[in-house]
C-alpha cells in the first residue's frame, strides 16, 4: 500500500527543496579553508594541487552509496586529499544547483554522477573553463576530463544470462519469471532493459508473469505477495537491485519455500552484504552482479589525480567491471571481506 | 420612497428571526429602528447588506425590485451599511480607506490626484476634520466612523443605513455625528438609524419602527409624539424574572479582585458576594472584556484574585476552573462553543470527567445530566446528539451556561461577557432568570460584562461602569438606572476632554 | 444504533461500497484476489500503515499533524535492528530501544509544536528531513542477519493470525476506546474544533496534543521495527520514504478532516484497506508501473470525491426514515 504515494523519487521531491538548500549551505559552510586555498583561479598543474575532490552522487538512498563512500574516503586519507560530498536528494535540478555551487567555490576537482547526463554539459563546461577537473562517473560526457565508468545494462545483461541459463538447465525453460524494475532514472531503465532482455533472449518459453516497480526490499516484498497471489508457482525473481531482490527472496520464504528450493531462483544487482551472505549460505538467492565498491571507491580519488598529473581523457579514464558472483566463487569472500 | 421591504422573512434552523417585516423610508427621512437584542434588528440590516438570501419577501431600492441581494447588488442597488465594527484598514491612509476596491483609474493607473480631490470632498460634506493621509489607525472612533460613511457615500448610495452609531463615540463625538446625520438628510439620503437610546430617537427621527420577535410592533410618524409615547412603544410586557436574591453584607466576598493589572487594564478592584449580579458597564473598548478573561487567567495579570477567600494564584484558566470560576466567553463562536459537536459535548465536556469512573465515561450518567440541564435551562431542542451549530443562538449560550451550572463541576464565581449577544428576546429572559436563580438559589457570584445598559439595569444587583480599563464609578438600587450609566460614561469622557 | 448496515452508514462510511467493487473487481478479474493466503497478505501489509495511520488520525483530529512518520519509522527500524544484528539484541530490547527512538522523536514535535506553538507543518516537514539523515548515518549500510528473537515480532502467529496484524488490531482497539470511552477521547474532538473554546474549559491543550505526538512517533518506530523484523533486513536510506504520505491519505481518505474536529477510526482503517487493496490488485492484474501511478491517483481523486458526497448523502439518507417518524422535534441543520 505505500506504493500508493511510495516512489521514493516523488518522496525527495517533495523534500527536496529543503534538503538540497541544507546541503547545499552545509557543503559551503564545512569547506570553507580548503576552498579559499584552492581559489584564486590557480589551476591543477599535477596531483599536488588538489587538495579535495568533490563527489557529487546523487542516490545517496541507495545502499551502494555508503559502501563506495566508505572505500573513497579511506583512499582520500591515503592520497592527503580530503572528500566533499553533495545531498542532491535524488533530484536532477538539486544536483544542477549544488554543482553550480561547487563551481562556483573553485573546488580543484569534481567527480559526479548526472542522474540526467544530457542536462550537466553545461555544468561540465562551465567546470572545465574554470579550470575544474570533471570527471563523469557512471557514464561519459561531451565536456570532461576523464570518465569512470561501469556498465549498467551489463550489469542488468549478465543477470539475466545466467538466470536465463539456469532456466535451461534447471526448468528445462519452461517456467514463471517475475521482474522487479525502475523505470524511473537512467541506471534503473539500462539495468532493467539489460536485464529483461538478456533473459527472454536466452529462456524464451518462460512465462513472464510480472514486471513491478520495485528498488527496495519492502515494496519488492508487498509487490512479490500480491504476484505469488496469482502464480504462487514462480520460479525466477530478478532484481533491479539487491534490496528489491531481497524482498522478493523473502516473499518466496514466507509463501512456504524451502529456502534451498532446487527449482527456485532469486537474483539482484549491486552486491549488498545482506544478498551477498544468502548466496554463500546457497540458498535460491543465487546470483548478484556485484559493483567492486573498492575499485570504484578507489577510482572517486584516482581518476582526477591523474587528471592533475597530465594524464588524458583515454588515459586517465577507468572502466570498473560489474562480476556476477555466485555461490563458490572466491570474488565472493573478497567483497564480502570488504564490507568488514 | 427610497426604500421598500416588503413581507421579509427568514429563519435559521427553526428559529424565525424575521416574520413578515415591512419597512419603508423616504428620501430625505430619518427612520429609527428599534427593538431589544434578538428583536430581528440585525438580521434585518443583513438582509439589506446581502448577507443571507431572505426566505420570502422584497427588498425594493430606488424603484427597483429584489427577491434578495449578494452583497454586491446589495451595494449596487445604492445601499450603504455603517456596522458597529467598522470595516476600514487600520494600516491605510484615510484617502486609500475610501477607495479600497473601487479605485479611479486613468489609462490603467490608480489617479491619485481626482481621488483625493473626491475624498476631500466627501469629508468636507461630513464635516470631517482628519486629513486624507492620516493613517486610520491614529484616528479618533469618531473619525474613523466618518471616514466609513465617506466611503459609503463615495457608492453615491440611496439608503444609508446606521447601526447603533454612538455606542462607542464620546458625548463630543456623538454631537458632531448627529449633525452630520441631519446635514444628510438635507441633501435627501434616506436614513435608517438604529438605537436604542430615547434621545437620539427624539432628536433626530421622523418616524420610527419597532421589532419584537421578529415582526413590527409599532410603525409609527414621530410627529407630536412625547418620550411617554415612544417608551411605551419600545416597552415589553412586564417579564417575570425572579425577584433578586438577598445579599448580606455580612458575607465574605466570594470573588474578591485586588489591584488587577495588565495591558490597557487596572488597577482594578471589585468585590462580588455570594448570591450578588454585578454588571460591568462600559463602552466598546473599556476594558470589560479584558478583565473578565484575567481574572479567569486567559490573560497574564498582576494583582490579586480570591475565590472564597483563597487566592488564585496561577494564571491559567484550569487553575481558576479548580478555584470555582466559570467563564462564559463574549465570542461565543471563536470562544465558547464547539460548533460541530453535539449538544451534549458543549453542555458536560468539563463535567465528563467528574462523572467518568476509572477513566470511563459513565454515558448513563452525562444524559441524565444533560435532561436535568436542558430542563432547568429550557434548552430547546433537548436533543443530546444534536450538533450545536444546529441551534439557535439563545439556546447555544444555554449550552455554554449549562457547561458550568449544571450541580456537577464546582462553579462559585460565574463570569459572563456579554451573556445575550445574539440571542432572541424569549432566550434572553431565560437567561436572565437561569442567572437570577442561580445567585438566588445556589447563592453563585456573578460577575457579567455588558455594554448594553438596558441589560445591566435588568439584570444587575449593581454596576461598576469601566472606561479606559478602570472603573470610574459604581450605581447600585434606584440610582442605577440607563440615563445614569449613559451619563456616567459620556460625562465622565467629556470632563476629560475639557480638561486636556 | 443498528446492527445491520443501512444506507444512513453506507453513506456515512462511501469507503465500504468503494471497497466492495474493488474487491469484486479484482476478484473477476484475476481469479485469486479472494484467496486467505492473497487477504491475510494485504492484512499483513497494511498492518504497519494501520499502527502508524491511527495515532496520526487522532492528532489530525485534534488539529495537528506529523509528517514526519516516514522517518520515524526508518529511524525505528535501524535502532531495532542495528541492535539484533551487531549486538544479538533479543526482542524485547530491540522493540524497546526502537519505542524509545520514536518517542523521543515524538517528544521533540510535540514539544516545538505544543509548547513553543510552531506550525507542526514546517515543523515535522523539518524532522522528517533530520530524522532521515539520523537514521542514514547511524547504519549507512543495509542491516541484515537479525535472530531468531526479533524475527518473532513480525514473523508469528497469534490465534492463527501474523502478530503485525494482531498488534495493528490492538492498537485500533486501544484508540478506539480512548476516543469513544474516555473524556480525554471528547477533549481530542474539542481541541480540533476549537482550542481557545477547550483551553477556556479546562481541557490540557498541551498535554493532550504533546502525547499524540508522542504515541505518534512510538507507533512509527514500532511499525519500522515490524516491517525490519519481517524482512530480516533494513535500508536506512529507503525504509519508510513516502509513508508519511501513505498515512496522511489514509488518514484523508478515511475521512479525517485536515482542519481537525472531525474524523472517525472506522473511517481510517477503511483508508487503510482502501490503499492496501489497491495497490494489490493493481499488481495482481499487472497493470503497467505508470498506469498503476494513474490507476492509484484517480482512485484517490473517487475517493475524495465520494467523501465530499458523503455529508450531502448522509443527510439525504437521514431525512427519508426519519421523515416518517419524526415532525418537529429535530433540528435541522443551520445554514448560517
Amino acid at each position: 500500500m505505500n506504493a500508493v504515494v511510495k516512489k521514493s523519487v516523488d518522496r525527495r521531491t517533495f523534500l527536496a527543496w529543503t534538503g538540497g538548500i541544507g546541503a547545499a549551505v552545509l557543503a559551503s559552510a564545512c569547506s570553507a579553508p580548503s576552498s579559499t586555498k584552492a581559489s584564486g583561479d590557480k589551476v591543477a598543474k599535477s596531483s599536488k594541487d588538489v587538495d579535495t575532490v568533490a563527489w557529487d552522487y546523487p542516490f545517496t538512498f541507495l545502499p551502494v552509496y555508503a559502501g563506495v563512500a566508505k572505500f573513497a574516503k579511506e583512499r582520500a586519507k591515503e592520497k592527503g586529499v580530503s572528500l566533499e560530498q553533495t545531498n542532491d536528494n535524488g533530484k536532477p535540478d538539486v544536483q544542477a544547483s549544488n554543482l553550480d555551487t561547487l563551481i562556483a567555490k573553485k573546488v580543484p576537482a569534481i567527480v559526479s554522477f548526472p542522474m540526467v547526463f544530457e542536462a550537466l554539459e553545461t555544468q561540465a563546461a562551465k567546470a572545465l573553463s574554470a579550470g575544474i577537473i570533471w570527471v563523469t562517473y557512471g557514464g561519459t560526457l561531451e565536456n570532461q576530463s576523464a570518465s569512470i565508468t561501469f556498465s549498467f545494462e551489463e550489469g542488468g545483461r549478465k543477470l539475466g544470462e545466467d538466470a536465463a541459463a539456469w532456466a535451461q538447465e534447471n526448468l528445462g525453460g519452461k517456467g514463471k519469471v517475475a521482474f522487479l524494475v525502475d523505470d524511473t532514472i537512467q541506471l534503473g531503465i539500462e539495468r532493467t532493459k539489460g536485464m529483461i532482455d538478456a533473459f527472454t533472449a536466452a529462456a524464451p518459453d518462460m512465462e513472464v508473469v510480472g514486471r513491478e516497480q520495485a528498488i527496495d526490499p519492502d515494496t519488492a516484498l508487498t509487490k512479490t505477495k500480491a504476484i505469488l497471489a496469482k502464480h504462487p508457482d514462480v520460479n525466477v525473481v530478478l532484481g533491479i537491485t539487491d534490496g528489491a531482490a531481497f524482498g522478493g527472496y523473502k516473499a518466496l520464504v514466507e509463501s512456504g519455500r524451502s529456502e534451498t528450493d532446487a527449482k527456485t531462483y532469486v537474483g539482484g544487482q549491486d552486491g549488498d552484504l545482506g544478498s551477498l551472505e544468502l548466496i554463500k549460505k546457497g540458498t535460491f538467492y543465487r546470483a548478484s552482479a556485484a559493483l567492486q565498491l573498492r575499485d570504484i571507491g578507489n577510482a572517486v580519488i584516482d581518476v582526477p589525480l591523474a587528471v592533475a598529473d597530465g594524464k588524458s581523457d583515454a588515459e586517465a579514464s577507468t572502466d570498473v567491471p560489474i562480476t556476477l558472483v555466485k555461490q563458490g566463487d572466491a570474488l565472493l569472500d573478497e567483497i564480502i571481506a570488504q564490507y568488514g | 420612497m427610497a426604500l421598500r421591504v416588503t413581507g421579509l422573512r427568514k429563519s435559521f434552523g427553526g428559529v424565525h428571526a424575521l416574520q413578515g417585516v415591512d419597512l419603508t423610508i423616504e428620501a430625505g427621512e430619518v427612520h429609527a429602528l428599534l427593538g431589544h437584542n434578538g428583536a430581528g434588528k440585525s438580521t434585518l440590516i443583513k438582509a439589506l447588506g446581502g448577507a443571507f438570501q431572505p426566505d420570502d419577501g422584497t427588498i425594493e431600492v430606488g424603484g427597483r425590485s429584489h427577491a434578495g441581494l449578494t452583497p454586491r447588488q446589495s451595494i449596487e442597488a445604492g445601499i450603504a451599511i455603517i456596522f458597529q465594527h467598522l470595516s476600514l484598514v487600520d494600516s491605510l491612509s484615510v484617502v486609500d480607506n475610501i477607495f479600497l476596491g473601487q479605485e479611479q483609474r486613468r489609462l490603467g493607473m490608480v489617479d491619485r490626484r481626482r481621488q483625493r480631490e473626491a475624498a476631500q470632498r466627501l469629508l468636507d460634506r461630513l464635516g470631517a476634520t482628519s486629513s486624507l493621509d492620516s493613517r486610520v489607525g491614529d484616528l479618533p472612533m469618531g473619525q474613523k466612523q466618518l471616514v466609513e460613511i465617506a466611503k459609503a457615500l463615495s457608492r453615491d448610495p440611496v439608503v444609508l443605513v446606521l447601526d447603533e452609531p454612538t455606542a462607542a463615540l464620546s458625548s463630543h463625538e456623538i454631537g458632531a455625528l448627529e449633525r452630520t446625520v441631519r446635514s444628510l438628510q438635507e441633501q435627501g439620503l434616506a436614513i435608517c438609524y438604529v438605537t436604542h437610546l430615547l434621545g437620539e430617537v427624539e432628536r433626530l427621527a421622523d418616524r420610527m419602527t419597532v421589532l419584537r420577535d421578529g415582526r413590527v410592533h409599532v410603525a409609527t410618524s414621530l410627529e407630536g409624539k412625547t418620550r411617554r409615547d415612544i417608551i411605551e412603544a419600545i416597552a415589553e410586557p412586564p417579564t417575570d424574572l425572579p425577584p433578586a436574591g438577598p445579599v448580606h453584607d455580612a458575607d465574605p466576598p466570594q470573588l474578591q479582585v485586588r489591584g488587577l493589572a495588565g495591558p490597557g487594564i487596572g488597577p482594578v478592584d471589585l468585590e462580588v458576594r455570594p448570591g450578588e449580579i454585578v454588571g460591568l458597564y462600559g463602552l466598546i473598548g473599556s476594558g470589560r472584556t479584558r478583565t473578565l478573561e484575567m481574572v479567569f487567567g486567559r490573560r497574564s495579570r498582576r494583582g490579586s484574585i480570591t475565590v472564597g477567600g483563597r487566592e488564585v494564584r496561577r494564571a491559567t484558566p484550569r487553575a481558576a476552573l479548580a478555584a470555582g470560576l466559570a467563564l462564559v466567553p463574549g465570542d461565543r463562536g471563536r470562544q465558547g462553543l464547539f460548533a460541530s459537536l453535539t449538544a451534549l459535548d458543549n453542555a458536560l465536556l468539563p463535567a465528563q470527567g467528574v462523572l467518568s469512573r476509572f477513566g470511563l465515561r459513565r454515558r448513563r450518567a452525562e444524559a441524565e445530566a444533560f435532561e436535568r440541564l436542558a430542563t432547568s435551562l429550557a434548552v430547546h431542542p433537548a436533543t443530546p446528539n444534536a450538533p450545536a451549530r444546529a441551534f439557535s443562538g439563545g439556546n447555544q449560550q444555554k449550552l455554554l451556561l449549562g457547561r458550568w451550572i449544571n450541580g456537577i463541576l464546582p462553579t462559585t464565581v460565574l463570569l459572563l461577557d456579554e451573556p445575550t449577544q445574539g440571542v432572541d428576546v424569549r432566550a434572553r429572559h431565560e437567561i436572565y432568570k437561569v442567572v437570577r436563580t442561580i445567585a438566588s438559589e445556589r447563592r453563585t457570584a456573578v460577575l457579567f460584562a455588558s455594554t448594553d445598559p438596558e441589560e445591566v439595569v435588568a439584570l444587575a444587583d449593581r454596576a461598576l461602569v469601566m472606561q479606559d480599563g478602570r472603573v470610574i464609578g459604581e450605581l447600585a438600587g434606584a440610582a442605577l438606572d440607563e440615563d445614569a450609566l449613559l451619563h456616567a460614561v459620556h460625562q465622565s469622557d467629556s470632563d476629560l476632554q475639557e480638561q486636556s | 444504533m443498528s446492527t445491520t448496515v443501512n444506507p444512513r452508514q453506507l453513506a456515512r462510511y462511501p469507503l465500504i461500497p468503494v471497497i466492495v467493487a474493488m474487491a469484486i473487481g479484482f476478484e473477476l478479474s484475476t481469479g485469486s484476489f479472494m484467496g486467505s493466503q492473497n487477504l491475510l497478505g494485504i492484512a499483513t501489509d497494511s498492518a504497519t500503515l494501520a499502527i502508524v495511520a491511527v495515532p496520526s488520525a487522532l492528532l489530525v483530529i485534534s488539529g495537528y499533524l506529523d509528517l514526519s512518520v516516514g522517518s520515524t519509522y526508518a529511524l525505528g527500524a535501524v535502532a531495532a535492528g542495528w541492535l539484533a544484528s551487531e549486538h544479538g539484541g533479543g526482542l524485547l530490547t530491540c522493540v524497546l530501544l526502537s519505542l524509545l527512538a520514536g518517542l523521543a522523536v515524538g517528544a521533540v514535535n510535540g514539544f516545538l509544536c505544543c509548547v513553543v506553538g510552531l506550525s507542526p507543518f514546517i515543523v515535522t516537514l523539518g524532522t522528517l528531513t533530520a530524522v532521515r539523515g539520523l537514521a542514514q548515518q547511524f547504519a549507512p549500510l543495509p542491516l541484515t542477519s537479525f535472530g531468531d528473537s526479533f524475527a518473532w515480532l513480525g514473523g508469528a502467529k497469534v490465534a492463527g493470525l501474523p502478530s503485525p496484524v494482531v498488534i495493528a488490531l490492538l492498537v485500533v482497539l486501544v484508540a478506539g476506546a480512548i476516543l469513544a470511552l474516555t473524556p480525554v477521547g471528547r477533549h481530542i474532538y474539542a481541541i480540533g474544533v476549537s482550542r481557545e473554546a477547550a483551553y477556556l474549559s479546562g481541557v490540557r491543550v498541551r498535554t493532550v496534543p504533546f502525547t499524540l505526538f508522542l504515541a505518534t512517533g512510538a507507533c512509527a518506530a514500532l511499525a519500522g521495527a515490524i516491517k525490519a523484523s519481517v524482512l530480516g533486513a533494513v535500508q536506512s536510506g529507503t525504509a519508510g520514504s513516502g509513508f508519511e504520505l501513505a498515512v496522511l491519505t489514509a488518514v484523508l481518505v478515511g475521512g479525517v478532516a485536515l482542519t481537525g474536529g472531525s474524523g472517525t477510526l472506522v473511517g481510517v482503517v477503511l483508508g487503510v484497506a482502501f490503499l492496501g487493496i489497491l495497490q494489490n490488485g493493481l499488481t495482481l492484474v499487472g497493470v503497467p508501473t505508470f498506469w498503476q501511478q494513474v490507476a492509484q491517483g484517480l482512485a484517490l481523486v473517487v475517493a475524495a470525491g465520494l467523501a465530499y458526497l458523503a455529508p450531502r448523502l448522509e443527510a439525504l439518507a437521514a431525512v427519508r426514515p426519519q421523515a416518517a417518524r419524526r415532525t418537529t422535534s429535530e433540528p435541522t441543520p443551520a445554514t448560517t
